[in-house]
C-alpha cells in the first residue's frame, strides 16, 4: 500500500472516524483505525461494536492495500504534522506502515487488518433518502431526552418512524418525553420503525453538518442500521426490545394552558433555577395572567421572578426539574410557548402552534 | 449414543478430546437450532474452554462451524466483535460486569446474526451480579446466546442452572487421552499411556506435562518429596514446606512475566493516557487474577500429587499394581508400599482432602501446607 496525502485531508478524515475508535474493547484492533487503498480511493474506518464510521480521505492511491493503524497517535502524529504532502506506505510483508511529511518520518507498526470486523453488508437498493436539513433538524430536538441509564437500554435510544410524507423521532429517559414530526419527502415504500442509539444519531448529526450534501441515504435492516451523508458512512446496531407507545403517555385532555414568550420565559427561568441547585424544583404560579417561578436553596437563599402569559384555568402550582423544563422550552423553538396541565401531579406538555413537537413533562411533587 | 454428524462439527471441535456427549448436545445444538443460554460444566482442564468458544464460533458462522471462514477464526481466538468475554474481575464476577453484558445484549448483533456471551467461571459471579443476570436469562433478546463454563455448577444459583441446557463433561477417558497425546505430539504409545494415567483424565495437565519441562520438575519434586515424608524429621517436614512455597513462587514469577509482557506490547499501543491508565487497571486486575490461579493450581498440584502417591502405596499394598496413576514410579512403589500400612495411608488421603477443603477459604499458604505435611506424617506414625 502506498498511498499520498495532504495533512489537512489526514486530520479532517481522521476526525470523522475518530468518534467511534473504541475506547474500552477487549479487542486491540478495535483501537486502530483501518486504512484502505483501493483502486476507487481511500477508505478510513473505525468501529466500537456500537457504531461504525466509514470516510473517504482525499489522496492518490498508488499501490493498493490495507493496513489497521493506532488510531489516537495517528490522530496526534497527523495534527502535529507541517502542512504538506503526507506519504502513508507499507512495504510489501512487513508489520509497519511507514508515514512521512517533509523530513519527518514516522514507522508505525500495525494491528493485524484480518482482525477488523468486517462492516456489514446493505441492501442499498432497500433503503431511502430524506433532506438532510429536516431530519438533522428533527434528531436536535429529540435526541436530548434519551435517557442515560444503562438500566434501562430501550430508552438510550430514539424511536425512528418514517412513513411517505413524515419522519417521526421519540425519546423518553421516563422523567420527560420528546416527540417530533417532520414532514419531509422522503423515498420510501412502506413505514418503517427502528430504536436508533441516541448516540449514533447525534454522532450522524454531528457529522452530517459538515458534509456538503442535501440528503441523507437510510438503510434499515433488521439488525443494523445505516446513515450516508454524503461518502461518509454512519452504522450503528439497532436496540432490540419494545419502545414505550407514546400515545398513550400523552394525555388528550388538560385542564389549563398557558401561552408565553418562549424567550422571555426561559430567561427568567435560566435565572431564577440558579437558586434551584442539583436536580431541586423550581415551581410554577399560575394566577389570572401573571406566571410566578420561584426557586429556593435552603443554603443560598430564595428567587422568584413574575412574568405576563395568558392563562386559561383554575389557579395553579406546579413543580419540574429546570434542567429539563428548559430543554423542553428551547426544542420548541417558536416565539410562543404553550404549556398545558392537568394537576399539579400529573405530567405537563409543553408546544409550540402547532403539534408537530410536542416534550411531556413530569412534575416533582412540592414541600409546603 | 447418536455419532456426531458430518466431519465440519468434528474438525470445529478438533481440540476437545474424549467428550462425546458434550460434542454430541452442542453439535445437535448446532444442526437443529440453539437454546438461549448453556452449561459448559465438569472438572478443571478438560476442554470446556475450548468447547466454549468452538461453540461460539459454530454459533456465529454463516454455516453452523465451517471451520475455515473468517467468522470461524475470529470467534476461535476471540476477537470476533459478536463474541464477548465475561471473566472474573479479580476473584468474582461483579454486578458492574453482567449490566454492561445486559447493556450490551440489549443491542443487535453486528455483523453476525446472533450475539454470543461466554461467560468463563461462572461460579463466581456475585449473589447480586447472578440475580441480575437471572433477569436477562429469564428474557432474553433473541439474538443472544449464553455460554456459561463452571468447573463448580453446584455453586451457581439453581435458578441461574435450571435456565440453562445443561452440557456435561467429564475426566478425559485415558484412552482418547493416550490417543490426543500420541497423534497431537507424536508420543510413542507406551508414554502417551502412562501419562494419561498420570495425568488422571485431566486433558490440559496432560498436554503440559509433554510439553513444558517446568511442570514435569514439579511433579518429580511433588512426588519425591511425598516419598521422602514418612522418614523425615521435623526440622526435614519444614524444609518440605519452602520447597513447596519456592515451586509456588516460580509459577507466580512465570504468570507474572507472561501477563507483563502483554502488558508492555498493549502499554505501546495505548496512545493517550487515558488509555494508559484503562490498560494499566486492566492489567493489575489480570494479574492479580493470574496469580491467585497461579497459586491455586500450584496447590492444587501438591495436594492431589502426594496425595495420589499415598493412593498409589496403598493400592500397590493391596495388590492391585495394575490400577497405579504414577506408573513410571512402579518400583518405587513396590520398594515403599507396605499392607501393613493401608489403613494409614487412607488416613493421609483424607487429611490432603482436608487441607483442600481449607483452601476454598482465605488461609495461610504455608501454614496450611505446613499443617498437611505434618498431619499426613501423623497419620503415617
Amino acid at each position: 500500500m502506498r498511498i499520498v496525502t495532504s495533512k489537512a485531508d489526514l486530520v479532517e478524515a481522521l476526525g470523522i472516524v475518530g468518534r467511534a475508535v473504541s475506547t474500552r474493547s477487549s479487542i486491540q484492533v478495535l483501537t486502530g483505525v483501518l486504512v484502505e487503498a483501493e483502486g476507487a480511493g481511500i477508505t478510513l474506518t473505525a468501529t466500537d461494536m456500537e457504531i461504525s464510521v466509514r470516510a473517504p480521505l482525499r489522496g492518490v492511491v498508488e499501490a493498493t492495500g490495507a493496513a489497521v493503524l493506532p488510531a489516537r497517535i495517528l490522530a496526534e502524529i497527523a495534527k502535529t504534522l507541517s502542512p504538506r504532502e503526507v506519504t502513508l506506505e507499507r512495504k510489501a510483508g512487513e508489520q509497519q506502515v511507514d508515514l512521512s511529511c517533509g523530513e519527518a518520518l514516522f514507522s508505525l507498526r500495525i494491528l493485524p487488518a484480518e482482525d477488523f470486523p468486517r462492516l456489514p453488508l446493505f441492501p442499498i437498493e432497500e433503503g431511502f433518502t430524506v433532506a438532510k436539513e429536516s431530519f438533522l433538524a428533527t434528531v436536535d430536538r429529540v435526541a436530548a431526552s434519551a435517557s442515560r441509564d444503562e438500566t434501562r437500554p430501550v430508552l438510550m435510544g430514539v424511536l425512528v418512524q418514517v412513513a411517505k410524507n413524515v419522519v417521526r423521532m421519540v425519546a423518553t429517559d421516563s422523567y420527560r418525553l420528546s416527540v417530533k414530526e417532520t414532514p419531509v419527502e422522503a423515498s420510501v415504500k412502506e413505514k418503517i420503525q427502528a430504536i436508533v442509539p441516541a448516540r449514533c444519531l447525534t454522532e450522524l448529526s454531528r457529522v452530517a453538518a459538515g458534509v456538503a450534501a442535501d440528503s441523507i441515504t437510510v438503510v434499515p435492516t433488521h439488525n443494523q442500521i445505516l446513515f450516508q451523508a454524503g461518502e461518509v458512512l454512519i452504522i450503528s446496531r439497532l436496540i432490540d426490545g419494545q419502545f414505550p407507545n407514546h400515545k398513550q403517555l400523552i394525555p388528550e385532555n388538560f385542564e389549563s394552558e398557558a401561552i408565553a414568550d418562549r424567550e422571555e420565559f426561559m430567561e427568567s427561568l435560566k435565572r431564577v433555577s440558579l437558586l434551584a441547585p442539583k436536580s431541586a424544583p423550581v415551581r410554577l404560579q399560575f394566577e389570572g395572567n401573571t406566571l410566578t417561578i420561584s426557586a429556593q436553596s435552603q443554603d443560598v437563599g430564595a428567587a422568584r421572578e413574575s412574568m405576563p402569559v395568558q392563562y386559561q384555568g383554575e389557579p395553579l402550582e406546579i413543580g419540574f426539574n429546570p434542567d429539563f423544563l428548559l430543554a423542553g422550552a428551547a426544542g420548541v423553538e417558536e416565539e410562543d410557548l404553550h404549556m398545558r396541565f392537568i394537576s399539579p401531579l400529573r405530567p405537563g406538555l409543553l408546544r409550540g402552534q402547532a403539534d408537530d413537537f410536542l416534550y411531556l413533562i413530569m412534575p416533582i411533587r412540592l414541600g409546603e | 449414543m447418536t455419532p456426531l454428524v458430518g466431519a465440519v462439527d468434528s474438525a470445529l471441535f478438533g481440540n476437545v478430546v474424549g467428550q462425546p456427549l458434550a460434542l454430541t448436545v452442542l453439535g445437535q445444538a448446532l444442526q437443529r437450532g440453539s437454546a438461549h443460554a448453556y452449561l459448559l460444566h465438569g472438572p478443571r482442564g478438560v476442554g470446556k474452554t475450548d468447547a466454549a468458544y468452538a461453540f461460539a464460533a459454530g454459533l456465529l458462522c454463516p454455516d453452523g462451524g465451517c471451520c475455515h471462514c473468517d467468522h470461524c477464526r475470529r470467534a476461535r481466538s476471540g476477537v470476533h466483535v459478536d463474541l464477548e468475554t465475561v471473566a472474573p474481575d479479580g476473584s468474582s464476577i461483579l454486578i458492574d460486569q453482567i449490566r454492561q453484558l445486559t447493556l450490551d445484549a440489549a443491542m443487535r448483533p453486528y455483523e453476525a446474526a446472533r450475539r454470543v456471551y461466554v461467560i468463563l467461571e461462572a461460579e463466581t459471579m456475585t449473589e447480586p451480579a447472578a440475580n441480575a443476570f437471572l433477569k436477562t436469562l429469564e428474557e432474553p433478546p433473541s439474538h443472544a446466546r449464553f455460554v456459561l463454563v463452571s468447573s463448580a455448577p453446584e455453586r451457581l444459583l439453581p435458578t441461574v442452572v435450571s435456565r440453562c441446557q445443561r452440557v456435561p463433561f467429564f475426566r478425559t477417558p485415558a484412552k482418547a487421552l493416550a490417543a490426543h497425546l500420541g497423534s497431537r505430539y507424536g508420543l510413542r504409545a507406551e508414554d502417551a499411556w502412562a501419562l494419561a494415567r498420570v495425568a488422571q483424565g485431566d486433558l490440559s495437565y496432560a498436554e503440559a506435562l509433554t510439553h513444558s519441562q517446568s511442570v514435569r520438575e514439579d511433579r518429580v519434586l511433588v512426588l519425591s518429596l511425598a516419598r521422602e515424608l514418612p522418614s523425615a524429621g521435623f526440622a526435614r517436614v519444614q524444609g518440605m514446606a519452602d520447597e513447596v512455597m519456592a515451586m509456588l513462587g516460580r509459577r507466580v514469577a512465570a504468570a507474572v512475566a507472561c501477563v507483563e509482557d502483554q502488558k508492555t506490547c498493549e502499554m505501546e499501543w495505548a496512545a493517550d493516557a487515558r488509555a494508559r491508565s484503562r490498560v494499566e487497571k486492566a492489567f493489575d486486575v489480570r494479574l492479580r487474577r493470574e496469580k491467585r490461579a497461579a497459586v491455586q493450581a500450584g496447590i492444587d498440584h501438591v495436594i492431589s500429587g502426594s496425595a495420589g502417591w499415598f493412593r498409589d502405596l496403598a493400592v500397590v499394598a493391596a495388590g492391585a499394581e495394575e490400577t497405579v496413576h504414577n506408573f513410571d514410579y512402579l518400583a518405587e512403589l513396590r520398594e515403599d508400599g507396605l499392607p501393613g500400612l493401608l489403613s494409614s495411608y487412607l488416613e493421609v488421603i483424607a487429611a490432603a482432602k482436608r487441607t483442600k477443603e481449607r483452601f476454598r477459604y482465605n488461609v495461610d499458604t504455608r501454614c496450611s501446607l505446613e499443617h498437611m505435611l505434618f498431619s499426613m506424617k501423623e497419620a503415617l506414625l
